[in-house]
This record gives C-alpha cells, sequence and structure tokens, in this order.
C-alpha cells in the first residue's frame, strides 16, 4: 500500500492511467453485453459521447468523490489518496466479466436508478439473495469490494474501528448517489417553474442532441465540485484572485451563447425552456473559466486545471472543445486575451449551432437549426404531431434523409404505417435507424417477409448484424416459416448471440402456432440460460392467458414489467388480465399507465374504452373508441365498439 | 525528423523487427478466420490498413516502453548509446506521431477497428507507463503480451464482424493464442535480468534466479508449443510442435541466449500451421 501511495508519476501520467481503466471498462462492458455493440450504440456520435465522455466523467466523478470521503475519514495527504485510489478503480473491470458469465452472455443491462424516489431501495442492495433490477451480481461485488476496501484503508491508517465502519455506509451511499444523480437533477430541473420540458427531454434532447452529452455535461458538475474541494483541501494550487479580468471570456462566452439561442427562438420556443440548454452555456462558461485560471498558473498547476477543464470540453461539442483548446494556448501569448476573446464569441455561437455554425449567418440558416432543435424535443415531449410537422417542413427544405426517418417515426407513433412507409421507400440509404423503422413499418402492417427482408439486407452493414438477424428471425418465426428463422438464428450465432436467445424465438414460434406447452417448454429453457429474459416472461404469461390460467399469467406479465418497466405492451397485457379477472379499476390503471407511456397507440385508447364500456359509462367509452379512430380510422374494434354503443356518427 | 528516424531504426532494430512481424500474424489469422466464418473474400484494402495500424501501435509501444525503460535499461549496455536519443522531445514526438498514425491508419478502416486498436495502445500504456506500469508484476506482464496478440486477431477478425469481435471471435482461437504465448514468452525478460532485478521488475527470471529461470523457460516455452496441438485438439500436429518446442527449449538454455533463434523457431511453425489452417480450416474454427 505504501509503495502504491509513493510510486512517483505525473499529474498527466495519473489521469491518463484513469482513462486507461475506464476505456477498459467501457470496451469490456459494451463488448461482452450481449444486447449491446461494440462501443455501446450502433451511432456513432452516441458512442462517441458514451465511451469517451459519459462514462468516463461518471467515473471521474466518483473517483474524486471517492478521494473525497477516504481524505475526511482518514487525513491522509490527497496526492497519496489519489495515486492509491487509481489501483482501486481497477475493481470496475470485474463487472463486466463477472456479468457475462453469470447472464450466460446475455448481460444485465446496466442503467442508472430512476432518481430520489429509488431511495427506498437503499438497502435491498444488501437482500443478496434477491436479483434486483437495479445492480447486476458484478456490480453487486464490485460496490462490496469497494466498500470493504475502504473500510479496511481507514482502518489501516487510523486503527479506528467507528471510522473504518463509517467508511462502509458512506462508500455505499455515495455510489448509490451516483446512481441516482442524473435522473434526480433532471428531475429537479423539470420541476422548475421557468422549465417547460419534461425530464426526459432534459436527458435526451436539448442543442446537444444525444443523451450520452447530456449526462456527461451533468457528470462534468459533479466531477468540478468534487475536484475542487479537493484541489482548496490540498492546498496544492494556489489560484489567482478571480479579477474581472478572469471573467471576461466566460461573460463574452454566455452572452454569445445566449444570443444564438435567443436568435432561435422564434421557432424554437422552448430554447429557454428547456434546463440542459442553460446549463449547457454555465457549464461552458465555468469551463472557460478554469481554462483562463490555468493559463495564470504555473508548472504542473496548470496541467491539473486545463488538461480536466480542456477534457471536460468535449462535452460541450467539438467546436467549443476546439475554441477552448485554442485559448488555453493564446491566453498567454502577446495580443492572446484579444484572440481568446474571438475564441470565445465563436465559442458560444459553436455551442448552439453545433457542427452547422455557419447556419447563423443567414435566416434560413437559423430557422432549420431552430426547427431541428424543436422538432426534436417536441418529439421527446411526445407532441408527435406537432414534431410531424415540423420534420415535413425539414425534409422539404433540405431534403435530408435524416429528417425524413423522423417523419415516418411521427407517422408510425401518430397510427400511419403506411404513410410511414411510403416516406421509408424514398430513402436512398436508410442508415441504421431508417433500417429499424422500415422493418417496424412492415412489420405492423403485417407484412412480415418484407420486414424480415430489410432486417437481413441490414445485418451485412456494419451497424449491428447480429441485433438485425435476431429482429429478422423473430419477424419469420412470428410469420410461422420455421426453417426461415431457424436459419438467420444460426447465422446470429455466428456473430456470438447469447444462447438464450434461439429457445425465446423457438418459444414465440410455438405460441403464434398455438403450441403453448412446447412454447412454454422453450420459454422457460431460455429463462433458464437467463433469469431476465423479459420476453420470455412475457411469452409465458400469454401462454398462461391463452390457457385461461390468469392467475399464472399475471404472475409472469408482472415479472416481466419489473425488468422491463417502460415496455407499455406489458401494461396492457396485466390490464387484460385484471379485466378477465373482473377488477376494472385495476384494469384501468394498467391501461392508463401504458398509455402515459405511449400515448400514440390506439389499442391504449380502444382498452380504455372498453374498460369504461364494462363499466356501464357508455359517453366516455365512446370518447376513447373515437380518439382511437382518430389515431387509426381503420382500426375494427373500435369501429365495432362505437356500433355497439351507437356513438358511429 | 531525427527522433522520427531513431523511434523507426529503434522499433526496427535487432529482435524488434521479429516482433513486429510476429503481431502480424495473429492479424492475418483474425482475417482469415472472419473470411471463412462469414464466408466474404479477403478485403485487401482494409486488411492493409488494419495491419498497418496494428504495425504503428507495435512501434508507439517501443518509444512508449524505451521511454519508460530508460532508467531500466541504463543499466543494459545495449541501451545505453540511445540513450540521449530516447531522452530527446523529438523521440517522444515520434511515439505521438506513431499513435497518431496507428489511430488514423484504423479509423480509416472503421469507426470500431479505431476502438480496438486504441483498447490495444492503451494496453501498452498500462504495461509500460506508470501509474500502473505491469511489466512489474509477474505473470501479469506476460498474460498482457499474450493478450496484445489476442487483440490484434481480433482487430483482424473485426472486419468481418465489428459490432461484437470479442463475443464472435471463437473460443478456441482465443485459447490457441493467448495459452501458448502465455507460456512461451518468458524468454523475452532473459536479456534485461539484471535492469529487472535493480528495479524491482518481476520476472521469471527475478524470481527464481537465472539459472533456474533458464530451465523454467525453457520448460514453458515447450509446453506452449505442445498446448497448440492439444488446444486445437489435433494430434498429428505434434509432429511439428514437439520438435519445433524442443529446439526452442534448446535455445533458451544454450550460451549465449539468441532470441533471433527462437523467433526463427516460431516463424515455421507459423508456416506449417498456414498450411495446416488452409487445409482444415474446421480445426481452427471448431
Amino acid at each position: 500500500m505504501e509503495k502504491a501511495e509513493n510510486y512517483p508519476f505525473s499529474f498527466l501520467s495519473g489521469f491518463t492511467g484513469l482513462l486507461s481503466v475506464i476505456y477498459v471498462r467501457n470496451f469490456l462492458e459494451s463488448s461482452l453485453e450481449g444486447d449491446l455493440v461494440l462501443g455501446f450504440s450502433p451511432l456513432k456520435a452516441n458512442s462517441f459521447y458514451s465511451m469517451f465522455l459519459h462514462f468516463p466523467l461518471f467515473y471521474i466523478s466518483l473517483y474524486l468523490w471517492l478521494i473525497l470521503l477516504l481524505f475526511l475519514l482518514t487525513g491522509e495527504r490527497i496526492e497519496r489518496l489519489a495515486r492509491l485510489l487509481l489501483w482501486g478503480m481497477g475493481v470496475i473491470l470485474i463487472v463486466p466479466i463477472i456479468d457475462h458469465f453469470l447472464s450466460h452472455g446475455a448481460g444485465y443491462r446496466l442503467t442508472y436508478l430512476k432518481g430520489a424516489e429509488e431511495i427506498h431501495r437503499l438497502l435491498d442492495f444488501f437482500n443478496l439473495k434477491r436479483d434486483i433490477v437495479q445492480a447486476s451480481p458484478g456490480q453487486r461485488v464490485e460496490i462490496l469490494l469497494a466498500m470493504a476496501g475502504a473500510a479496511s484503508y481507514v482502518y489501516y491508517k487510523r486503527k479506528n474501528p467507528f471510522r473504518s465502519l463509517l467508511a462502509i455506509p458512506l462508500t455505499y451511499l455515495l455510489i448509490f448517489l451516483h446512481g441516482i444523480y442524473p435522473n434526480t437533477v433532471a428531475k429537479l430541473l423539470a420541476s422548475l417553474p421557468t422549465s417547460k420540458v419534461s425530464f426526459g427531454t432534459i436527458l435526451t434532447g436539448g442543442i446537444a442532441g444525444t443523451d450520452s452529452q447530456n449526462y456527461a455535461l451533468l457528470f462534468t458538475f459533479s466531477s468540478l465540485l468534487a475536484g475542487w474541494l479537493l484541489l482548496i483541501k490540498s492546498g496544492k494550487i494556489k489560484l489567482p484572485h478571480l479579477t474581472s479580468k478572469a471573467l471576461f471570456l466566460p461573460l463574452l462566452f454566455s452572452a454569445s451563447a445566449l444570443f444564438s439561442l435567443l436568435s432561435l427562438r422564434g421557432i424554437y420556443k422552448l430554447a429557454l425552456s428547456n434546463p440542459i440548454n442553460v446549463l449547457m452555456v454555465l457549464g461552458g462558461a465555468l469551463l472557460l473559466l478554469i481554462i483562463y485560471l490555468s493559463g495564470n498558473t504555473e508548472g504542473e498547476s496548470r496541467t491539473i486545471l486545463a488538461v480536466p477543464a480542456l477534457f471536460s470540453g468535449i462535452a460541450l461539442g467539438p467546436l467549443y472543445f476546439a475554441a477552448a483548446g485554442l485559448t488555453a494556448l493564446l491566453i498567454r501569448r502577446h495580443r492572446g486575451l484579444l484572440i481568446a476573446s474571438f475564441l470565445s464569441l465563436f465559442a458560444g455561437i459553436g455551442l448552439v449551432y453545433g457542427g452547422k455554425t455557419h447556419m447563423i449567418a443567414s435566416r434560413k440558416g437559423r430557422e432549420i437549426r431552430a426547427a431541428e432543435l424543436m422538432a426534436f424535443d417536441l418529439f421527446l415531449e411526445k407532441d408527435t404531431r406537432k414534431a410531424l410537422d415540423l420534420y415535413e417542413r425539414l425534409a422539404g427544405h433540405t431534403g435530408s434523409e435524416k429528417y425524413r426517418i423522423r417523419e415516418a417515426q411521427c407517422l408510425v407513433k401518430l397510427g400511419h404505417p403506411r404513410d410511414a412507409l411510403s416516406q421509408l421507400e424514398k430513402l436512398k440509404d436508410p442508415g441504421y435507424e431508417g433500417y429499424l423503422t422500415l422493418g417496424e413499418v412492415y412489420d405492423i402492417l403485417g407484412l412480415r417477409r418484407e420486414a424480415s427482408k430489410i432486417y437481413l439486407d441490414a445485418s451485412i452493414k456494419p451497424y449491428d448484424p447480429a441485433g438485425f438477424l435476431i429482429l429478422g428471425a423473430r419477424t419469420l418465426a412470428r410469420s410461422g416459416d420455421r426453417e426461415g428463422f431457424l436459419k438467420l438464428i444460426a447465422e446470429a450465432e455466428k456473430h456470438g448471440i447469447p444462447p438464450h436467445i434461439r429457445h425465446q424465438i423457438l418459444g414465440d414460434y410455438y405460441l403464434r402456432k398455438g403450441k403453448l406447452d412446447p412454447a412454454k417448454e422453450e420459454f422457460r429453457r431460455s429463462l433458464s440460460l437467463y433469469k431476465r429474459d423479459e420476453i420470455s416472461l412475457a411469452g409465458l404469461g400469454y401462454a398462461y392467458y391463452s390457457e385461461g390460467e390468469i392467475d399464472s399469467a399475471l404472475l409472469y406479465f408482472e415479472r416481466a414489467r419489473i425488468l422491463s418497466p417502460r415496455d407499455y405492451a406489458l401494461y396492457n397485457n396485466i390490464g387484460a388480465c385484471e379485466l378477465k379477472r373482473g377488477d376494472l379499476r385495476g384494469a384501468l390503471h394498467n391501461f392508463s399507465r401504458s398509455l402515459k407511456i405511449n400515448p400514440s397507440q390506439y389499442q391504449g385508447y380502444f382498452n380504455i374504452g372498453l374498460v369504461y364500456e364494462l363499466a356501464g359509462d357508455t359517453l366516455k367509452a365512446i370518447r376513447y373508441y373515437r380518439r382511437a379512430l382518430n389515431l387509426n380510422p381503420l382500426y375494427e374494434d373500435a369501429k365495432r365498439g362505437l356500433a355497439r354503443l351507437g356513438g358511429g356518427d | 525528423m531525427k527522433g522520427l528516424s531513431v523511434a523507426l531504426r529503434n522499433s526496427l532494430r535487432g529482435s524488434r523487427l521479429l516482433i513486429s512481424l510476429h503481431y502480424l500474424f495473429p492479424v492475418a489469422l483474425g482475417i482469415f478466420l472472419g473470411s471463412k466464418i462469414y464466408g466474404r473474400p479477403i478485403l485487401i484494402g482494409k486488411a492493409l490498413l488494419v495491419s498497418l495500424s496494428v504495425l504503428f501501435s507495435f512501434f508507439t509501444s517501443v518509444v512508449l516502453n524505451d521511454f519508460n525503460d530508460l532508467s531500466i535499461d541504463g543499466l543494459n549496455h545495449k541501451e545505453n548509446l540511445l540513450k540521449d536519443d530516447i531522452e530527446s522531445y523529438g523521440y517522444r514526438l515520434a511515439g505521438f506521431t506513431f499513435l497518431l498514425i496507428s489511430l488514423i491508419l484504423a479509423l480509416c478502416a472503421g469507426y470500431r477497428m479505431f476502438l480496438i486498436v486504441l483498447l490495444g495502445n492503451v494496453l501498452h500504456f498500462t504495461y509500460s507507463s506508470p501509474p500502473f506500469r505491469l511489466k512489474r508484476f509477474y505473470p501479469l506482464s506476460v498474460f498482457l503480451l499474450a493478450v496484445g496478440a489476442l487483440l490484434a486477431a481480433i482487430a483482424g477478425f473485426a472486419i468481418y464482424e465489428s459490432a461484437r469481435p470479442l463475443l464472435a471471435f471463437p473460443l478456441k482461437a482465443s485459447l490457441f493464442i493467448v495459452i501458448p504465448l502465455f507460456l512461451s514468452l518468458n524468454f523475452r525478460d532473459l536479456t534485461d535480468f539484471e535492469g529487472d532485478m535493480a528495479h524491482d521488475v518481476s520476472t521469471l527470471f527475478t524470481l527464481l534466479g537465472p539459472a533456474k529461470g533458464k530451465w523454467a523457460a525453457a520448460l514453458l516455452i515447450f509446453l506452449g508449443y505442445l498446448s497448440t496441438s492439444l488446444i486445437l485438439g489435433y494430434l498429428p500436429l505434434l509432429f511439428v510442435s514437439v520438435p519445433l518446442g524442443i529446439l526452442s527449449a534448446l535455445v533458451v538454455l544454450r550460451e549465449p541466449f539468441r532470441e533471433k533463434h527462437i523467433f526463427f523457431i516460431y516463424f515455421l511453425f507459423v508456416a506449417a500451421l498456414s498450411v495446416l489452417f488452409n487445409l482444415k480450416p474446421e480445426v481452427l474454427i471448431g
């Protein structure tokens, strides 16, 4: 331990070492989790931000806060703690490996906790017999090791059992708080009176338009706070005073960014009411301030300030990063401040306009950028009709296929798959999202052969061959083409898919064929390999439902829902079970939740209408049937419902 | 420019030229596997880009290693002459240039190829440089070298399957690369024994002493050759692997130790394996 604490290396080496450990973890996690692709996302921008910013900043924040905690508990020198904890960070590498083996290659889909409302789950983690969705087995081992390591270290340093014991819950709490941090912050921001968007849009939308970038920004703030506290405590850096000169560049940048945001406000009405945009400006200003301060410090202190600030600056976009980097280089040169001022102005515009900074020069350009941002925020806000209008205009004006795909996605959500298809068929190169949407549309229209052909075409591209082959196999299984789907599964197996998938799809095939016993058998086999397979759980639920065993069906649907709480279809299934049991209140509750998750599903409105019909509330039933028909005028069940109740006209 | 030429010369001098070739074999193996498994032709352009990228990644590792080993190798007369060159700014710049070339070439072959090659460079960094400098810990150091070769193979394979290259890469092939190399690569520490002793770098030789270490390294290299036939489950290969294994063990035991001869035997073995895999690809794919 002493050796590790005193091993000499520069700050830059240490920082690179930390990034190296984090990179290996991300590489392993995205490679070994069965439903992920190397780099986390088939979309390069998302992948880049996940691999190089979002997750690194999460771990950097955790690392810094852990140093702070150990410092408070032991009083040891921060530099020594930082050196030792670099080795401790090695523990993050075991998670993907343990999870890979225990899940037979399927992985556990590691996600953040929903937010502060999950605080009551704080102790669930320690009930090791219980499989909880919030933590994978690998994470449990990792966190337990971290707690044990912290306690042992504190005891070794202070020989104080009380402090040592205190390290255990505090370490856990620190990790737990990091788990709830992004969603909690987003929910708090969404509850501000100035905010007009939901927390999901704060995390995914705004001027970045990539969730990983927004997450990275949030973790930049927590890292900066911890870093700042550590610097104060370490006394290593003597910072120059905050003069008005130091505030000049951040203010210039903020003014430029806010002006750019305001220039979009005519169309992008959420420019200032999506809090993440304001937070981006604040983040940019803060980092620029640190970069300025670094320019006025000496030796390693300069590196300690500039390197993390520049690294975090990548989260704000390439143009901001380039401008901030040049500022760092020029700040002390002759006329450096003058050039840095121009760069700050440029960075402000670059933050808002992204790679399309030139667009600010023309009215049309500003309108396109504003429409693009507004449409995406509306899309996330599930205001699909307004988003569709904007995407139609964008596709018309620019001819860009990416807007056409979004247009089609809106049309699908609004229940117009045929219109979506006509848009998608115009695409020259559908790309990853285009292929997915096209396959989904064919599937909705019952054109399963066409859907599987599209998936097969997509599987030749490098996006996610195995993922598309699985989709193709699932589609063919549902259409009853046994030979076809088995061939695709065999092909997908060459790409390293987890073994439970074969049983899952076979179960689906038997289910569609009405062969319930073999279907249940296959689903159970799948679950024996991977107990968190929510598709097989739902499949079992459906099989029991078909057999009239409603209690068993409900049990499986509930288990699937716990694993996949955003799957609106599961709420419909649970509602259907409640309806069968005569629990109209329970059915209504679940159908309403389903509709809340996906307000564009015409079946959801029909389901609620049916509950009201059974409850004898004819007026409400007619209203809901009509809403279902508004979304899909060809929907026969709703037509029949209206005919029954005499609300056809 | 001087730094660049010194770095290039350093990367290719002595047995390092042979080691750089050694990294290209797994790449070729990966490409071969990808082509066979997915039934697609060899994509020459991408194959070339990946091979060059891996090569430059190796050059980067040499510069990084030289730079960090300076104090250790200073005790070994072979490096002393180059001390000033290695300490120069130009030499470090050459290291960055190699890294940049390696990553750009990988990026030209595809974004995910970039991720794989970057992982290789990250491993080199953790192996040679502080804060971890994992080469100090035996047998982790040798294991990392073997993993480096596996990564080179996965880079070649990723030309055909870049989304899940780790899961799609055949397990048998992974074992075939990692285990024999893990067993065999100890001989590389033989010449650095004094420097390693002085700087607390743990190797087979510093742990057992030079005499016993030599015997252990000879035994392990023989077992390395032997393991290839066992992992592949193809016993006729013993007719090649056993004599070549014995020969390699004898080279390790012989005074003076000639590292190059080990590589020449290894290349002979690779040639034999190339013939075998082309005739019977199922031996490797399983």
